[in-house]
């Protein structure tokens, strides 16, 4: 069956947030349980960051086990090296995904880890955008989906540096294609990567294969300095760029199977999120998208 | 073609800014021996340097993962620099580093090999650190799927070191440990305000253990008499368990004593023979 025909069986979840292990209890981070007991039209679901040699966190066991929907976001995968997938990861992955119970898993399809899979190795770059490494990721995305039996969605990383011949939307179009997947479109990556690379936030959109986007992220992030090399760090704060308020309002009445939506705000706390779920929530009303569920 | 190789040089880049001052002056011998397309030199070459070296913590992030397993070397090493743990930096620019990168190595493991030479050339005077390295390197391949030694099992490996090393290491673990989060307190350093044991005279074998081959592992150290030592090593050497019972019995193993001896090293997980 083709990814358009088992999107149909995928759940919709709605708004929700993310988290990596030891996130929520990180200082003044979000209070996962209070912001489900006082707002739970913003959380949804959990979109869990795993590491197979972390394993998950007590909040992460206590919201799967309490039966609320999750999606596993890998952290420690380069797709497009087929010697990542050994047994013992797959392993992990098997056994986490039984905690779990997610609704799909999904990551960033980039370089988590350079050589073997080990501490120290961990980082997070883009991909070379390249339609080599488009094809290769595209098999890592099926090898995945067939030993997971879960759809894999490729998210798009953040960089700083941007090398290939491919426009980033591009390559992730030719991903989605030729592995038969979603896009799970992080509109503030892509905003970063438009400013990097002198494009509009919008450059790119109208021609990407918006029907295979499943989920989109939110996430602040701010402008630094460095010799003169402006960029924008991805930090997941709470001030969410124009760019990435622009890409997701255009996006959001374009994808006609958009299942979930994260605000990655972790690390603040709830006042300070409320802002950004609600533009998020406006939006999505203002274009019947993932309805409430009370 | 695989992009491997050029993304491992940008980590590369990332961890070291002379490399992109070199990269950026000349081009062509710093690429020497890099597997690169046409395609992806120019890529490389047309980008923006500066993005390479904007993010100050990527190697000290890195530094932290690996001085969790070098605590004890890393902390001595520390102490003893005016630079505090900014001395261990120095390690992502060097050759040993970037050959790990560029090779898909352990950085691990590079770092113990970093730690030794430092020692071997003179840098630093204090012999301990490269005992101590020598000695957590082991402990740290054991954390690693690696090719086991002869009739050695997953569970073990050994090490030479001079005589008082797993003493002085224990020692200085327990110090860092009481100060709460090890690693942390091993990048501060431990200096004379901690004064550890001086090494002894000879050299020793340890016998490393894990309850389980993998980072997860549980791990501990036994020093090895001379004679089980040399049993162990000549089982590590590739030899067969009869050519092993022969060694004990060179050993002074009495007649009967030599088969429970190997039955004891094999019981205790130390051995396996696969003999036909």
């Amino acid at each position: 069956m083709i990814f358009l025909e088992r999107v149909k069986s995928l759940p919709s979840l709605g708004i929700g947030v993310s988290t990596e292990y030891g996130a929520f209890g990180a200082g003044d981070g979000l209070d996962i349980l209070q912001l489900r007991r006082e707002y739970p039209e913003y959380a949804s679901f959990l979109e869990v960051g795993v590491e197979v040699v972390k394993g998950l966190d007590t909040d992460a066991m206590q919201w799967a086990s309490a039966g609320h929907a999750t999606t596993y976001h890998f952290l420690d995968v380069n797709l497009d090296d087929p010697h990542d997938f050994d047994d013992e990861w797959m392993a992990h992955v098997g056994a986490l995904v039984e905690q779990l119970r997610p609704a799909w898993m999904c990551g960033d399809a980039g370089m988590w880890h350079f050589g073997a899979r080990e501490r120290g190795h961990m980082l997070l770059l883009p991909p070379i955008l390249s339609s080599d490494c488009a094809k290769a990721t595209a098999d890592g995305l099926v090898r995945l989906r067939e030993a997971t039996s879960l759809e894999i969605l490729p998210e798009n990383p953040p960089g700083r540096a941007f090398l290939g011949n491919l426009h980033l939307l591009d390559f992730y179009a030719r991903v989605c294609e030729q592995a038969d997947t979603g896009q799970l479109l992080d509109c503030a990556h892509l905003a970063l990567y438009q400013r990097q690379m002198g494009y509009g936030p919008l450059d790119g959109l109208s021609d990407f294969p918006l029907e295979r986007v499943i989920e989109l992220h939110v996430a602040g992030g701010s402008v630094k300095s460095h010799n003169g090399f402006e960029f924008v760090d991805d930090d997941h704060s709470v001030h969410v760029l124009d760019a990435t308020w622009d890409i997701f309002e255009y996006v959001v009445p374009r994808c006609p199977n958009l299942k979930a939506v994260v605000f990655e705000c972790e690390r603040n706390t709830l006042l300070e999120c409320l802002p950004g779920f609600e533009r998020i929530r406006h939006t999505l009303d203002t274009h019947r998208k993932l309805a409430v569920v009370r | 073609m695989s992009t491997t190789a050029l993304q491992r040089f940008i980590v590369r880049l990332q961890f070291d800014a002379g490399l992109c001052r070199r990269l950026a002056t000349n081009p062509n011998n710093t690429l020497r021996g890099i597997d690169l397309s046409a395609d992806e030199r120019g890529w490389l070459l047309d980008s923006d340097f500066r993005a390479y070296t904007s993010d100050p913590l990527f190697a000290p992030r890195v530094l932290h993962a690996i001085v969790g397993e070098y605590a004890a070397s890393s902390g001595l090493a520390v102490g003893h620099s005016k630079q505090g743990s900014r001395v261990l930096l120095a390690f992502f620019r060097s050759e040993r580093a970037h050959r790990a990168v560029q090779g898909g190595q352990s950085l691990s493991l590079a770092f113990g090999d970093w730690l030794i030479s430092r020692v071997t050339m003179g840098v630093w005077s204090d012999a301990r650190i490269a005992e101590l390295a020598r000695l957590e390197q082991t402990m740290a391949r054991l954390r690693r799927p690696f090719a086991v030694r002869g009739a050695l099992t997953t569970l073990v490996d050994t090490v030479r070191t001079r005589v008082g090393t797993s003493i002085l290491y224990s020692e200085i673990l327990d110090g860092l440990t009481s100060h709460g989060d090890t690693t942390t307190a091993a990048l501060q350093g431990v200096g004379e305000n901690r004064p550890v044991a001086r090494l002894q005279a000879g050299m020793e074998w340890v016998l490393c253990r894990t309850t389980y081959r993998g980072p997860a592992g549980r791990q501990s150290l036994e020093v090895l008499p001379d004679a089980l030592a040399a049993l162990i090593e000549t089982a590590a050497s590739g030899s067969t368990r009869e050519q092993v019972l022969a060694r004990a019995r060179a050993l002074g193993a009495d007649a009967g004593e030599d088969e429970a001896i190997i039955a004891d090293l094999e019981s205790d997980q130390v051995l396996a023979f696969f003999d036909p």
